[in-house]
């Protein structure tokens, strides 16, 4: 919780300082990515939450999830997945259940 | 005149889509839709992945999916393993849009089962080395579902050798905990070793 709180103060004046959404969106998403390896699945949401290009934001997620194999608790898996819609939330349960997919 | 050249080279780059060589109408035209992308890898990959819902071939996924970098196998899955399809497209079509993803086949396999589970497990062989032993244990036990014979199990162990491992343990967690199907009789290397387990299992209890 402090990280993010930190990382969104470090980054909103640089990226909320854009006025496009494409460009602001970007620079949330480049400045989470560099943080994703120790990034929690409540500050995924945090993050997410703030940017509103589907695209960035899902690869965002989908990029945590590719890094949290293995690692994500149920709770982690509930929150995060939920975050998507569709064929991708359906993909991420198994990302993230799957016995095969998690040794 | 200076400021002219200013304001152009200043100005934001504007995004073309050059036709790719050998992308099918339908693919490029998915391929153009994520050009906003092109300079963030890993967002470009994830718009192609999203894009391929659109289209409705397997040549046109197949040569998409080839522009989609790290999220190749992403791309494969969402559009062969996605619930719209996976029971429906012919199971050739979607192994081959599956391609190397062992993950995407097993899903369809474990969707489009082959009647046996011999020829199942050759599937699984084929297209799903990865967790090979995962797609033949789900192929044995929808197999012992139905609740085979001693001969047909003798058949099958004769057939899958180099399952042994997974047959006997699954027939002896069968045998033990109230399945359909026993261990056999018999003195073989099999029946032996489906017998040892179900004895293990037993002792340990079912649950």
């Amino acid at each position: 919780m402090l990280f993010v709180l930190s990382l969104l103060v470090a980054c909103r004046p640089e990226c909320t300082a854009l006025e496009t959404g494409g460009a602001r969106d970007r620079c949330l998403y480049e400045q989470a990515e560099a943080a994703l390896p120790t990034l929690t699945a409540v500050e995924l949401g945090w993050v997410s939450a703030e940017i509103e290009d589907p695209i960035f934001r899902t690869t965002l997620i989908l990029e945590w999830v590719r890094d949290h194999r293995g690692r994500a608790d149920d709770a982690d898996r509930d929150l995060v997945c939920g975050l998507l819609d569709g064929i991708e939330r359906h993909h991420c349960v198994r990302d993230l259940m799957a016995a095969h997919l998690n040794r | 005149m200076i400021g002219l050249l200013l304001l152009l080279a200043c100005s934001p780059a504007v995004t073309t889509a050059a036709p790719v060589a050998g992308l099918p109408a339908a693919a490029q035209a998915a391929y153009d839709g994520c050009a906003d992308y092109r300079d963030v890898p890993a967002a470009h990959e994830v718009c192609l992945s999203k894009a391929v819902h659109a289209l409705d071939t397997a040549d046109e996924v197949d040569a998409l999916c080839r522009h989609a970098g790290a999220s190749e196998p992403t791309c494969r899955r969402a559009w062969a393993a996605n619930p719209v399809r996976i029971d429906t497209a012919p199971r050739d079509e979607l192994l081959r849009v599956c391609a190397a993803d062992a993950d995407c086949a097993f899903q369809v396999l474990d969707a489009q089962p082959a009647p046996g589970p011999i020829e199942q497990v050759r599937l699984c062989e084929r297209h799903v080395a990865a967790f090979l032993r995962d797609c033949a244990g789900h192929s044995i036990q929808r197999w012992l579902a139905t609740a085979p014979s001693e001969a047909e199990i003798a058949d099958v162990y004769a057939a899958l050798p180099a399952h042994l491992d997974t047959l006997t343990w699954l027939i002896g967690h069968a045998d033990a905990c109230g399945g359909k199907v026993r261990c056999g009789a018999g003195e073989g290397p099999a029946d032996t070793m489906c017998r040892a387990r179900a004895e293990d299992q037993r002792r340990r209890g079912c649950r």
